[in-house]
């Protein structure tokens, strides 16, 4: 199952994905994030909206990569873990992490992104790093969205980070409940 | 060969960034020696067909050898050695040009570095600070 899934981020990479300049993908990235440092002057309040943006950038997502790959529902939380970082992570960015450190009850893993694109360049001033700024943590809410759109509410961070000084960036994701299907609250 | 001092100048010729690895009161020399090589790099690049970016030798003085290097957006590189009898083989010169262009580059794109003047990074930093302990031993 594993390496089918490896096969299908592949074959999507190669064959139904337009490209676009990393130098330029990376670049505008980090404007943005330097903007937003800027406008907050809050490293916290800065993580917050890294989140929140790539919450509304997951939730659109994962039509996206339903539309590229023929993948079918996922058997459980295992086989969703693999998608993320086979199909997903493959897909959108070309990196292929690794996922580890299960929980006991299977509803936590880590994932381990050693060659995160978005660092490329990036060196955190001193205040940043004690403040806890996570530079990628656009990556989480992204996470976090897909997921919510798949009915299952998580709780997705970093804990470790290369450009904080650790030898490699891990994000830990938490599946805290399924959501059922829900008839959208209406606005009247 | 020993590495004296690395200097970045930008386009308008005022100094970026400046790293004296003597003692810090030939600061006022090396500005200076710095200032003057700005002519002769006016010179070189008026007069050079070819899109080299190592501009060779500039000028001796006394012991001193000052090399120059332009990037394509007119920041100029130059670098002060002291060479004894033997030659110094332009080719680990620009060697070394290259490496000090890689570094600027990386420091250059990072997000975070707000001003164009003044520019200093601890990475930046580190790698001149390496290359001048490897150019430091008198053969």
């Amino acid at each position: 199952m594993e390496k089918q899934y490896k096969t299908i981020g592949e074959d999507a990479w190669k064959n139904n994905v337009e490209k676009v300049n990393a130098e330029l993908f990376i670049f505008t990235y980090g404007s943005l994030v330097v903007q937003l440092v800027k406008d907050y002057e809050d490293y916290a309040a800065v993580n917050k909206q890294l989140d929140k943006m790539g919450y509304n950038i997951g939730v659109r997502l994962v039509d996206d990569i339903m539309a590229r790959t023929s993948l079918e529902r996922c058997s459980g939380f295992t086989a969703t873990a693999e998608v993320i970082s086979k199909v997903g992570f493959k897909l959108f960015l070309n990196v292929a992490p690794s996922v580890a450190s299960w929980s006991a009850d299977g509803k936590e893993f880590s994932l381990i992104v050693d060659d995160n694109p978005l660092n490329d360049f990036c060196e955190l001033p001193p205040k940043a790093v004690q403040d806890g700024l996570w530079y990628s943590n656009v990556l989480c809410g992204v996470i976090r969205g897909a997921l919510e759109m798949m009915q299952m509410q998580t709780e997705v961070e970093f804990v470790r980070d290369v450009l904080r000084g650790d030898d490699t960036s891990e994000i830990r994701v938490r599946l805290l409940r399924m959501l059922d299907e829900e008839v959208p609250a209406s606005d009247d | 060969m020993k590495l004296h001092c690395i200097a970045i100048l930008n386009r308008q010729d005022s100094p970026v960034y400046l790293r004296n690895f003597d003692t810090p009161s030939d600061d006022v020399k090396y500005h200076s020696l710095a200032y003057t090589s700005c002519d002769v790099i006016e010179e070189r690049m008026a007069s050079s067909k070819s899109n080299d970016l190592f501009l060779g030798l500039l000028q001796t003085v006394e012991e001193l050898s000052v090399y120059g290097y332009v990037l394509n957006t007119g920041v100029r590189i130059i670098l002060v050695l002291s060479v004894p009898e033997s030659m110094v083989r332009s080719s680990s010169v620009r060697e070394m040009f290259q490496q000090i262009h890689a570094a600027y580059i990386a420091m250059v794109c990072n997000p975070f570095n707000e001003e164009l003047d003044g520019l200093s990074n601890a990475k930046f930093e580190s790698i001149i600070s390496e290359l001048s302990r490897i150019h430091s031993e008198t053969k």
